[in-house]
């Protein structure tokens, strides 16, 4: 089990470096899938199946396809446009903040062993409809939003 | 009928094989490695041997809706026409266009090919074989089709042709529009048996099909499998016609064969998913006696839906891009709600 976390580890790590310093977006749109795919195997070698199925379902199967659609009708569009001097002060700030945040919080939760439990999707049903609810529904709505959003979007370009 | 008696056997006499090896003091990772060889093997040559028998059929099956005879010079009947064309596929030369993307150009049919094989090994054959045993089994052979479809998408990217692009963002629209339908058709089932382990969800059939329950289930299951194999009426992917060839035009030899290989193994997935989901699995008809083994009545059920999914494909003529998102959108996806709802309902009343 521990080869398999260090293999499936090793290959997170190295398409995450691929992704970000790959020139060509189709190719770094094919490592973020084998990211994808390889933190899928780490939820399932924690015994979340449910999640690293849906991961696969919903990450490769939907986000990146939908990556691949949109690069595809926007062909060499970092190539024509250049990143400037301000453009890479705020990305490096921004990504500096950011992970301060994440390590800040990391370090105030100590870490600990995760009693085994039997994560079956009637448990999962029945704590998102119970004990989840509210946070459920906040989310729903804002998928709702955004997906509202969308098609506003879209229909202006349209009328044009 | 022997031989396939005798395949039982040999599953249980492999197992047995890999159990008795712990005792010699062999590694467990070496064990596991060494079984998933086996599998993997095993499976792809059933893949292979399968695709050559589902080609046969379905140039014989088209030939006789269209009132010809088909294949008939190779071989008695024709029957050896397949074999002839894979080993004429064999000699071809590989070419790859000059402006590729070389890499991805020779991932893509890898990426359309292992899927397919990795779906096989949750499918239960008969209460003896399978691979294996997983609680999430639907959803897992539902995850592996949605990665084999990057593979048509980058492939159409990869090979520098507009016909190919073309076919590639066809397939993307097409996948995730009809997903949605899929899976709608199949939560039916899932709350009548409450569970996502196929050998539950036969078990659970051991009285009454749940075709029997979920008629329209089974018909929009039908319908969005066919869309999501890319085949005849919703090949607008590959659409000879208008896209020459689709997202396998630049494609020769082996690297072309696989995605015919991929096309086919995913097509048998979507049947035995259906005949395990809908028509009972490998359990025979209710009430006649257990005379043939179940292995037989669970590849007569698979062969029979891809019968059904051959028929349609000679009947019917291609769906037109613009109607291809609306049928799925406006009319399937509905239409499967609809069914979750009736399901609910009369699961609520009923207790």
């Amino acid at each position: 089990m521990e080869i398999a976390f260090y293999i499936l580890a090793g290959m997170a790590v190295t398409s995450a470096i691929l992704v970000v310093s790959l020139k060509n977006l189709v190719r770094a749109i094919l490592a973020l899938a084998s990211l994808f795919l390889s933190i899928a195997g780490l939820y399932i070698l924690l015994s979340a199946e449910f999640l690293g199925l849906v991961q696969i379902l919903v990450y490769i199967g939907g986000v990146i396809l939908l990556f691949l659609f949109l690069i595809m009708l926007t062909e060499n569009l970092f190539e024509k446009n250049k990143v400037n001097l301000f453009q890479r002060i705020t990305g490096v700030g921004l990504v500096l903040l950011l992970f301060s945040i994440i390590i800040s919080i990391f370090m105030k939760q100590p870490f600990q062993a995760i009693p085994k439990t039997d994560y079956s999707i009637q448990e999962l049903g029945k704590h998102l409809l119970t004990d989840y609810l509210v946070p459920f529904e906040v989310v729903s709505l804002l998928l709702l939003v955004a997906l509202i959003g969308a098609i506003v979007i879209a229909k202006k370009e349209e009328n044009k | 009928m022997e031989l396939l008696y005798n395949t039982e056997r040999l599953v249980e006499i492999i197992g047995d094989f890999l159990q008795s090896c712990k005792g010699y003091g062999i590694p467990e990772w070496v064990l596991t490695l060494g079984g998933g060889v086996v599998v993997a093997v095993i499976i792809a040559g059933f893949i292979a041997v399968n695709t050559l028998i589902l080609v046969l059929a379905e140039r014989k099956v088209s030939a006789f809706i269209q009132d010809r005879l088909g294949p008939m010079r190779v071989g008695p009947w024709g029957c050896l026409q397949t074999v002839a064309d894979a080993l004429k596929l064999l000699q071809k030369e590989d070419i790859t266009p000059k402006k590729a993307d070389r890499l991805i150009f020779f991932l893509s049919p890898i990426i359309v090919f292992a899927p397919a094989v990795m779906a096989y090994v949750a499918i239960s054959w008969s209460p003896k074989i399978r691979v294996a045993d997983i609680n999430l089994g639907l959803l897992y052979i539902f995850a592996t089709g949605s990665l084999g479809t990057l593979g048509i998408i980058l492939a159409g990217w990869s090979s520098a042709n507009k016909w190919s692009l073309l076919g590639g963002m066809r397939s993307a629209a097409q996948i995730i529009s009809y997903e949605v339908a899929l899976i709608l058709s199949v939560i039916g089932v899932i709350m009548l048996s409450g569970s996502l382990n196929l050998e539950n969800l036969i078990s659970c059939q051991k009285d009454c099909w749940y075709i029997v329950y979920q008629p329209l289930g089974f018909l929009l299951f039908l319908v969005s499998a066919i869309a999501e194999t890319n085949r005849a009426p919703f090949d607008i992917v590959e659409a000879e016609q208008e896209l020459v060839g689709g997202f396998h035009t630049e494609y020769s030899a082996m690297k072309f064969a696989m995605f015919f290989l991929g096309e086919y193994a995913s097509v048998f997935i979507a049947s035995a998913l259906c005949a395990t989901l809908f028509l009972g699995g490998w359990q025979p008809v209710p009430g006649l006696p257990a005379v043939v083994p179940p292995i037989i009545w669970f590849l007569a059920k698979c062969y029979l839906i891809v019968f059904i999914i051959m028929w349609i494909r000679w009947t019917y003529p291609r769906i037109r891009v613009d109607q291809l998102m609306g049928f799925s959108w406006k009319f399937l996806i509905p239409l499967g709600f609809l069914n979750i709802g009736l399901t609910g309902f009369i699961m609520a009343i009923r207790g």
